[in-house]
């Protein structure tokens, strides 16, 4: 049996449909993240399962019950904001006690806890500072232990890590997976970056204007996305039309042959690090293909105007209906 | 347990107390303003006898010629205060804001005290000062006080500090780099302030005007001492009100008094919205240079606040000195009302009582309300409608909430589509409540705006944290957001405290025999001709307001120095 | 299943009852401290009080209440005092729902005005047969008012200005017009004051109408300023910011008792006057309190208080002195007043007076 289940959850606002008919399971100890542009639905389906808003219809369960209609305060979970809504006037310490002393614990149980959770997320050292004083990862750590310090049943993390610089960001994308398996708690985030989403969940819940695309893990979502909208949203990929059958292939499967395949021209490229960025025109009929070249590769690239040849491998080919395309917007320089 | 139980709660809804506490203050600010204005409109268009006349009495307004002489005298009166102490306040707040001058911290606070003083005080000092006996007139310089000229100068005191700070904000809020960019196309000193300076405070000005032209157009205090016979609309409503209690007149008076209030309040409400779109993010705060003209900017300070400075002092030679001009004696005598009347010094001592019991009422009240507004999820539309009631009162000259206030308390019933309705608030007429629900009301909305913007910086989401830890909210209210508001609620406290005991257009028509106050006290000592009592008991309201905001500074600078760890500023 | 989950969880939410009802008794205590506080002042009184409504002298009120307070410790006396003209105005607006139960000390034509609106209520104070009968209501027995004492028209001059300026000491109503003094003289507005309005009616009836408002037209011209009371002129000259000021006998002897060089002068062609009187307000419940009120404020120990301010009393019982700076036999100074015709013509000769003089200023740019 699934540990947390969302059933058919709709929400509108208005006339606007913010969810239509959303619904999907997770298992104990599982990481989930709901990724997609914003305006998707993602926070708003977050807010749901907090109970911070109210469905129109459907259901969400909770190890077999129901508590769709339950307040935030009875569902047992932990939150972390987007703006961490630390309590400024409270050093690091009181914030965690915040939450515990409300509860008829003792004092010595208490400190014995914050301890823990101070420890499990290396903050012990500045447990003393006020949230103006930590760095911003330290600040997210914080709202993560306090997330965790009633010991909730599940986790919901709110673009957690949207306010950090790059560097912070990775190393703390890893932390907090390693927390949430050393815990086994079982989490839901909410993130609108693909790479993100890609390296630390267990599976993705692609969304895109209050539906859900795709569930699958980072690995199906990225090799076989199930429709356009998750192709061009997860990486890069290009779009060929043949016969009101779109092929869809990404730019790093794409070879460059010495000669024969498909006859195109070189319009720009850049240097990206670990490969080359080609934009190529086909003869064919002018249509824009982006290519990845391996740097490592050292080949000697043509320049800007002269003509080469490509070969799309088949078995790396991914085949929609047109009509699925249509809402997707078709590269271009 | 049962209590709740009615009712499953459920989501992060407000609670039932969150929500009956909208209700409440809608209620209240629904009874306390919206229902005494609608008395005041019915009686404007009643005669005295309660008879519907229709626009008659507006008629007999502008076809009486000493009563449109006032409007007219009232229209003058205002323009040349505006525009005097809004020239003067802007040289002051440009010295202040943009000039390398010595003194500042001196000069800042300096500019405030006449905001700590009624303005019959400045009346009061100009007659020592200008009047036939005053002590510029004997050394040969005659103004001719009493009229226009006396009205205007106590006008531009009492309104330049108002002036002052609105453009000191508004001089202070500017982007350095426009400067710079002025000064790389080679614009000279003199162009930059035209091209830069003063459309980057263009809306800090329209704003000064506004609340210059609308405070000395419904001031009371000052025309009462030095107007001698000139009649503006403030003390012409206190004639017909007081003098021959015909409240439908005082209404049409209050009525007009109320067109300059509101055009003020639109164009507020419109600048304060422009105004803060223009900053970004990326503004610069300018750079202060020494320039070559500094020495002149330096000595127009010294002379404002040696004006300033010598108003208070005079007041205070004023109280002492035994009989003017004849006896320069110094003598405590004055302080001794029980001299000039029966109540002695018990109306300072109820000035002071009924200002802390409305400063703190009032300080609850509007900060809770505030909270209700901001941080509510449920009754979206009551709480549009209590946030536009909590503003109206900007519009509400104090005159205006006084004679609504006794049309409608003083009512026993109401005669609502033929059927006789008592009214349930008549018991507040003469006592202290309506007193202090008429301060709270008159000076509601700076302190609701106040608080509207201290809450408006907390962080939306910690009552959502605090329903996730399962902590009531009250206590998140009392443990983040209290402490978080703390500068904004004793600034509230203050503000409510100084202006209820400068008070007097509102009280003058509600005060009680039993219950005098202290301005209202000045007003009946200078009519009875007593002026060295009267200076008396404007120094003591000056004196005590500059006592309690030294202890308020004390206090706010212990506060800060805990606060400054945990406020990024 | 999902109800007793609901329930568990409204057991989790009650759990910090006590705490909210904490907070809504705090939030309905701050409520009822606020109407508690606006009751208290409304409930003191049991019955033992009464509201008086008077023009005395707001610094005689203390020395004259003393013995009343005395007399009778458990009646608590509401004093709502102000100018002749705005308590007149106070009790005609309140006509209807009468606040006041006694008028002590109030111009007999303000009184007048008042019985002819049929708001006085007949009552025989205590001690009545003492009082002059030319001091006291004619027409009725039991009477609808009864005089205390009478003040006079005085003009108050400072000598060191006039002086200073050149200019003689007025002796009469007639040097007043004189243009020597344009400018130079203070008097209290009629319609806010008592003593502006004696004044008025004084030299309506010295003069007759006609001529009477001639000579006010030409007194206009010397005019300085129209006060709101009557005291004001007499310290504005004690203080001279001008020169001379009319005002009322008592007010000008106290200027110069407390040291300003002034000159009191009563009008040679006599002074305008009126009593101060009192009355029982007619209304449905009238208090006994507000009876023995009546009796004391004629009897003897406030009669003397009286006379220590004010050169004619009313009472036969008490042997009047004159006090230092009144003429040697007061009431010879007193013109012949018909409270009756001022008291009916009140209205008129205030508005007149108001539209003659009441738009004099102009701005002076």
């Amino acid at each position: 049996m699934a540990y947390l289940k969302i059933q058919n959850i709709t929400k509108k606002f208005g006339g606007f449909t913010a969810l239509n008919n959303v619904s999907f399971e997770l298992e104990k100890g599982e990481f989930l993240c709901l990724l997609g542009p914003s305006g998707c639905g993602k926070t708003t389906l977050l807010r749901i399962i907090a109970g911070l808003e109210e469905p129109d219809s459907g259901n969400i369960f909770l190890n077999g019950k129901d508590i769709t209609n339950l307040h935030p305060s009875s569902r047992n979970f932990g939150i972390v904001f987007q703006s961490y809504a630390l309590f400024p006037n409270m050093t690091a310490y009181e914030n965690l006690a915040f939450a515990l002393k409300n509860k008829k614990n003792s004092k010595g149980d208490i400190k014995k806890r914050i301890e823990n959770l101070l420890n499990l997320v290396n903050l012990t050292p500045v447990k003393h500072k006020y949230p103006s004083q930590l760095s911003g990862g330290e600040q997210q750590r914080v709202a993560l232990a306090r997330a965790l310090a009633l010991n909730p049943d599940f986790l919901l993390l709110d673009e957690p890590l949207s306010a950090l610089d790059a560097k912070v960001r990775n190393r703390l994308r890893i932390e907090i997976r390693e927390t949430q398996e050393k815990l086994n708690i079982t989490t839901i985030m909410v993130t609108h970056d693909q790479e993100e989403a890609l390296t630390i969940a267990d599976r993705i819940v692609v969304m895109n204007e209050g539906r859900i695309m795709q569930i699958d893990t980072p690995q199906a979502v990225y090799e076989f996305p199930a429709n356009p909208f998750v192709a061009d949203f997860i990486g890069e990929i290009n779009f060929i039309e043949k016969n009101s059958i779109i092929n869809a292939i990404r730019p790093e499967n794409i070879h460059i042959g010495q000669n024969g395949g498909i006859e195109a021209t070189l319009r720009h490229k850049e240097f990206r690090g670990a490969f080359y960025r080609l934009t190529l025109s086909l003869k064919e009929n002018n249509q824009l293909i982006k290519v990845d070249i391996p740097s490592s590769r050292k080949i000697i690239l043509p320049e800007n105007g002269e003509k080469l040849f490509i070969e799309f491998p088949i078995e790396k080919l991914i085949n929609y209906k047109s009509e699925e395309t249509s809402n997707i917007k078709k590269f271009s320089l | 347990m049962k209590f709740f139980n009615f009712k499953r709660k459920k989501f992060a809804k407000d609670s039932p107390i969150q929500k009956t506490l909208i209700i409440i203050f809608l209620l209240f600010l629904f009874i306390s303003i919206l229902l005494p204005l609608n008395s005041l409109f019915i009686k404007a268009f009643h005669d005295k006898e309660g008879y519907f006349v229709g626009l008659g009495n507006f008629k007999h307004y502008f076809s009486n010629p000493s009563l449109f002489q006032s409007l007219k005298n009232t229209i003058f009166i205002s323009t040349a205060t505006t525009l005097i102490a809004v020239f003067l306040a802007f040289i002051y707040s440009y010295s202040l804001s943009r000039i390398n001058i010595r003194w500042k911290t001196f000069f800042k606070y300096i500019a405030l005290v006449p905001l700590f003083a009624p303005t019959m005080l400045h009346g009061i000092s100009l007659v020592y000062l200008f009047g036939n006996k005053g002590i510029f007139t004997t050394l040969g310089l005659n103004i001719d006080l009493y009229g226009a000229v006396g009205i205007i100068i106590s006008e531009i005191i009492y309104t330049f500090p108002q002036a002052y700070l609105i453009l000191l904000v508004a001089l202070e809020m500017t982007d350095y780099r426009l400067y710079e960019a002025a000064q790389t196309l080679g614009a000279g000193r003199i162009k930059q302030f035209f091209r830069v300076t003063l459309p980057s405070v263009k809306y800090g000005l329209i704003s000064a005007v506004f609340v210059c032209f609308t405070l000395s157009f419904t001031d009371f205090g000052a025309p009462k001492v030095v107007g001698g016979d000139f009649n503006v609309l403030a003390t012409d409503i206190y004639k017909q009100i007081v003098g021959q209690q015909n409240f439908s007149m005082g209404a049409v008076v209050g009525i007009i008094l109320l067109v300059p209030a509101i055009a003020s309040f639109i164009v507020d409400r419109i600048t304060t919205k422009k105004q803060s779109t223009f900053l970004s993010s990326k503004s610069v705060p300018y750079q202060l240079k020494t320039k070559p003209a500094d020495s002149f900017f330096f000595i127009f300070c010294i002379i404002i606040s040696l004006a300033i400075i010598i108003f208070l002092l005079v007041a205070i030679f004023a109280s002492l000195v035994k009989i003017w001009p004849y006896n320069l004696h110094l003598t405590f005598s004055h302080y001794n009302f029980k001299t000039v009347s029966s109540s002695g010094i018990k109306p300072y001592i109820n000035s002071i009582i009924i200002s802390s019991i409305s400063a703190a009422i009032g300080t609850i009240l509007i900060f809770i309300s505030a909270y209700l507004i901001e941080k509510s999820k449920t009754f979206k539309v009551a709480r549009q409608i209590t946030y536009l009631f909590s503003i109206i009162p900007l519009a509400l000259p104090g005159l205006v909430i006084g004679i609504s206030y006794i049309l409608f308390f003083n009512k026993t019933s109401f005669n609502i589509f033929g059927i006789n309705v008592p009214n349930i608030f008549n018991f507040l007429y003469g006592t202290a409540a309506i007193i202090i629900l008429a301060n709270i009301i008159h000076f509601y909305s700076v302190p609701f705006l106040t608080s509207n913007t201290a809450l408006k910086k907390i962080d939306c989401e910690f009552e959502n944290v605090s329903y996730t830890m399962s902590v009531p909210v009250y206590k998140t209210f009392f443990k983040v957001t209290m402490p978080l508001s703390i500068t904004a609620i004793m600034e509230n406290f203050m503000y409510l405290f100084v202006n209820s005991m400068t008070t007097v257009s509102a009280v003058i028509f509600l005060y009680t025999s039993k219950l005098k106050l202290a301005s209202v006290a000045v007003i009946h000592m200078e009519e009875g001709g007593s002026i060295a009592s009267a200076a008396a008991m404007a120094v003591l309201i000056v004196l005590t307001n500059i006592i309690i905001r030294i202890f308020y500074e004390i206090i706010l600078r212990k506060i800060r120095r805990k606060t400054d760890a945990w406020q990024k500023r | 299943m999902n109800k007793i989950k609901s329930l568990m969880h409204t057991k989790l939410i009650t759990l910090p009852i006590i705490k909210l009802i904490a907070l809504i008794t705090s939030v309905v205590l701050i409520f009822t401290a606020f109407i508690v506080s606006s009751c208290t002042t409304n409930t003191t009184g049991k019955t033992k009080e009464i509201n008086v409504y008077t023009a005395i002298e707001e610094e005689h009120l203390e020395p004259y209440l003393s013995s009343f307070k005395a007399q009778y410790p458990d009646i608590t006396v509401n004093i709502t005092r102000d100018s002749t003209g705005i308590i007149t105005a106070k009790l005609l607006a309140e006509k209807d729902n009468p606040q006041a139960d006694v008028i002590w000390g109030l111009a007999a034509t303000s009184l007048l005005v008042m019985d002819q609106q049929g708001m006085l209520e007949g009552y025989n104070p205590k001690g009545i047969e003492n009082i002059y009968p030319e001091f006291k209501d004619s027409k009725n027995n039991p009477v609808h008012w009864v005089g205390i004492d009478a003040w006079m028209t005085a003009f108050t001059v400072n000598t060191v200005e006039t002086q200073a300026k050149g200019i003689d000491i007025p002796k009469s109503y007639n040097d007043l017009i004189k243009p020597e003094y344009k400018g130079f003289v203070v008097m209290p507005n009629p319609a806010s004051s008592g003593t502006g309005f004696l004044t008025v009616s004084a030299i309506l009836q010295l003069k007759g109408e006609q001529a009477g408002w001639e000579y006010l037209d030409k007194l206009h011209e010397n005019i300085a300023i129209y006060t709101h009371s009557g005291s004001k002129p007499a310290k504005m000259a004690g203080a001279g910011e001008y020169p001379i000021g009319i005002s009322f006998g008592y007010k000008g002897l106290l200027v110069k008792s407390e040291g300003a060089p002034v000159e009191v002068i009563f009008p040679l062609e006599g002074s305008g006057w009126d009593l101060e009187a009192n009355a029982l307000i007619k209304k449905d419940k009238i208090k006994k309190e507000a009876k023995l009120f009546l009796d004391w404020a004629i009897s003897d120990t406030p009669m003397k208080e009286y006379n220590k301010n004010y050169a004619i009393i009313c009472s036969k019982s008490v042997k009047a002195t004159v006090p230092e700076g009144f003429p040697s036999e007061p009431i010879k100074q007193l013109i012949k007043n018909d409270f009756n015709w001022a008291a009916a013509n009140r209205e008129n000769i205030l508005k007149e007076w108001s539209s003659r003089y009441d738009s004099k200023s102009e701005p002076k740019s």
